[in-house]
């Protein structure tokens, strides 16, 4: 009973911080290039081919290393879609630079390429987790019960990230709490995990003092990035 | 097991792509798209994860059974879907609408939190019966199976987004949904052959509905966007009754879908005919002069001289490039950057326009480039004695970054030292005794706020047919009498002028309003109509 009770939490801000992770990414993608319902749009539907990509390559992980595989995903998730959008920003500077002067028919596409290529990654990692979260589950679930837990996170992802997070921590402020989120996530994962595993709480600790440090700085993570690097040599 | 990945593929993209289709249909209806997509999608998923666990709790002899019944539904729900939402919006709109206790502004916002949340009903069956479909494919497909059944569910959902994407902008709701039924009932035929193959009766029911559908599809279609546009007052003057059949008579409306947003042209008069974008008036017979000539010439009184590089960002309709061009040759070059294709086609070529707009596009001062505004000031380098901006009002996401600070320092950038900003500014009207009480008060505030942080110093409101913009990085005094640069001025040039200063500026600094592409402020100007 308790492993449910804390086990359910976990699968819920697991599934709520993927999906911001990419709409964070979307909402990247539509200052970089515009059109902001069709970037949302590509970039949800990236995710879901990515996560059934994801799904299933993640087939044959025996029973002992589940826990670990777990873990090792969640440390990469929370370095990859923390990170995403400060990427993608710093990558397109150096497109808009290099290409553009160069090659302008160029530009659109490969900063497109970048953005996918992220959204990728990121849909990838998570969708080798959702199989893996469902076979920890089992047995103390109902049928369908973390598959339900899984939509209920995506929910309320996405309902937090429009009405609250992007709106009142902005941008760079949502990709270090969806950070933050992860890597707590991944703590208490640690706790559930057979005793040998949790060596990786330390991992965790380091994740939360950074995103920690992240949203610290978001007024000036915001300046830097929004000023120096997204306008700044925007005519060469 | 194999046959099961077609099943699951379908099944996820039918599901997907009727609560896609439920959001479509209420995006042209309620004026915050944020708040449509997210609901919409919230209590679609809410159902999935309901739906998958209440089918764990279903008995596992009846697991085919229950698939099919499940398809069914799905069908059912996704052929009614628009329909329900074209009913439910006449009806919010006859009864509760203007209501004799509510304010204006309170009725629309009332009206539309209504429709958004009782349009929420199909949005959550179709999950509830998607989310159970996923359940018991995965009890067939048995643990090995969990993997690939997972895949084919989310690669159908890609299918599905993609199809959306490609088609929405070419197929009204109407038309969309009932491609995803004729996938589904495929579905459901299929299922029925395999696992029922002696009761047809609903299957044959769900056919018939669907012919029956398809051959009202035009004329449902025109009833709604006839409910859309009628008059209220007029039609609570007759019966309930009455006003349903009269909107089958009326003339009718035109509907383009243009890759971008929906032209609606709709019958004023016997000869003429009222614009709207996304249901939105901009060229309206009575007030179409006023609002060009207020917007052109009061700007370039203020700066008192005539700007011979002009930037225009939006107004694909020509109609600012015809005031502009009363100047003649004073006017060396004007870039105008229009988002969609169709607009600029019709303002060149469509009769409706180039009379109001007097063929203005095909002059050769004026350079149309097709394009994102934000996109061109970003990447451009050329220096403006004057920038015109005429964009829809910030409604969504997407237009607030037209109004965001990033936006502004770029045009600030593309400026000349004494160049000026102008543009139709949403700002609704302050109630000048008590302004933090009145409804536009935090937009107001937000927007003033934006443009000086990017670097306007000097921001003035001014009058017209509605609220302007002018603006510039350094302040100076303005232009108070009338000079006549040799143009003639339909509405008056010095009454114009006169009208612009009856409006007072008012400002408190609020960092945190700052609307940024990277951090955006919702306090944007809501529809005042429904």
């Amino acid at each position: 009973m308790w492993f449910a009770l804390i086990y359910a939490p976990v699968v819920v801000v697991i599934a709520a911080a993927c999906i911001v992770y990419e709409l964070t990414l979307a909402q990247t993608a539509a200052a970089l290039l515009g059109g902001t319902w069709f970037q949302y749009a590509l970039t949800i539907g990236i995710y879901l081919f990515a996560l059934g990509l994801g799904s299933l390559v993640s087939v044959p992980t025996p029973r002992p290393a589940q826990w670990r595989r777990l873990l090792q995903l969640e440390v990469a998730l929370a370095f990859c879609g923390t990170l995403a959008p400060f990427a993608a920003i710093y990558a397109e500077r150096g497109l808009r630079i290099w290409v553009l002067a160069a090659d302008s028919a160029m530009y659109g596409p490969l900063v497109y390429a970048l953005i996918a290529a992220l959204a990728l990654i990121i849909g990838f990692i998570s969708g080798m987790e959702l199989p893996l979260l469902l076979r920890l589950g089992e047995g103390r679930f109902r049928e369908g019960g973390v598959l339900a837990l899984d939509y209920l996170g995506t929910l309320l992802g996405t309902a937090f990230f429009l009405l609250w997070l992007l709106p009142s921590l902005g941008l760079f402020g949502t990709a270090a709490f969806a950070g933050l989120a992860t890597a707590s996530a991944g703590a208490v994962a640690c706790l559930l995990a057979p005793s040998t595993e949790r060596r990786k709480l330390f991992l965790f600790t380091f994740g939360l003092v950074g995103g920690g440090v992240l949203l610290w700085y978001n007024r000036e993570l915001t300046e830097h990035f929004g000023r120096f690097i997204y306008l700044a040599g925007a005519n060469p | 097991m194999n046959f099961l990945l077609p099943i699951g593929f379908l099944s996820s993209a039918c599901g997907l792509l009727h609560s896609q289709i439920l959001v479509q249909t209420l995006g042209s209806l309620v004026s915050d798209a944020i708040a449509v997509q997210v609901w919409t999608m919230g209590f679609y998923m809410a159902g999935l994860g309901i739906g998958a666990a209440l089918a764990g709790l279903t008995a596992k002899d009846r697991t085919t059974k229950t698939l099919l019944l499940a398809e069914k539904t799905l069908c059912f729900t996704g052929l009614l879907g628009p329909v329900w939402i074209y009913a439910l919006y006449f009806l919010i709109k006859y009864f509760l609408h203007e209501a004799d206790s509510l304010t204006p502004a309170d009725a629309v916002a009332s009206s539309q939190t209504l429709l958004l949340l009782s349009s929420q009903i199909p949005a959550l069956i179709l999950g509830l019966f998607s989310g159970a479909s996923l359940t018991l494919l995965l009890r067939l497909a048995k643990t090995e199976g969990t993997g690939r059944l997972l895949a084919v569910n989310y690669l159908g959902a890609l299918a599905a987004t993609l199809a959306f994407v490609s088609l929405a902008q070419r197929l009204s709701p109407l038309q969309l949904s009932a491609f995803a039924v004729v996938l589904n009932l495929g579905l459901v035929a299929y299922l029925n052959w395999r696992f029922e193959p002696r009761a047809w009766n609903t299957s044959a029911l769900l056919f018939a509905t669907l012919f029956g559908l398809s051959a009202m599809g035009g004329h449902i279609e025109q009833w709604h966007l006839q409910s859309r546009y009628m008059n209220l007052s007029e039609a609570r003057k007759s019966s309930f009754k009455d006003t349903v059949v009269d909107l089958f008579m009326r003339p009718k409306i035109l509907r383009v879908q243009t890759p971008f947003q929906r032209a609606d042209f709709v019958p004023y008069g016997p000869l003429d005919y009222i614009f709207f974008l996304d249901g939105h008036p901009q060229l309206h017979p009575r007030w179409i002069t006023r609002y060009h000539e207020s917007l052109v010439h009061v700007p370039i009184q203020y700066a008192g001289r005539v700007p011979k590089r002009i930037l225009v960002l939006g107004g694909g309709d020509g109609l600012v490039a015809r005031e502009i061009l009363k100047y003649g040759d004073r006017v060396e070059k004007v870039d105008l950057v229009e988002l969609d294709p169709w607009m600029i086609e019709a303002a060149r070529a469509n009769r409706y326009f180039t009379k109001l707009n007097q063929g203005s596009l095909k002059d050769p001062r004026i350079n149309v480039v097709r394009g994102d505004a934000f996109q061109f000031v970003r990447l451009q380098n050329a220096r403006y004695d004057a920038i015109y901006a005429d964009f829809p009002l910030p409604f969504s996401y997407d237009l607030l970054k037209l109004y965001s600070v990033e936006f502004y320092r770029l045009v600030a950038r593309a400026l000349k030292e004494d160049g000026f900003l102008a543009f139709d500014s949403a700002m609704l009207f302050l109630n000048s005794a008590n302004p933090e009480e009145s409804e536009g008060f935090l937009w107001n505030m937000a927007l003033q706020n934006t443009l000086r942080a990017a670097g306007f110093s000097d921001v003035r409101p001014f009058m017209g047919s509605e609220l302007f913009v002018f603006a510039r990085p350094t302040a100076k005094d303005v232009g108070r009498i009338w000079q006549d640069h040799g143009i003639e001025v339909l509405s008056g040039g010095k009454d114009l002028l006169e009208r612009s200063f009856r409006t007072e500026s008012y400002f408190t600094e609020r960092p945190d309003l700052i609307n940024s592409v990277f951090k955006p402020s919702l306090h944007a100007a809501r529809s005042l109509e429904f």
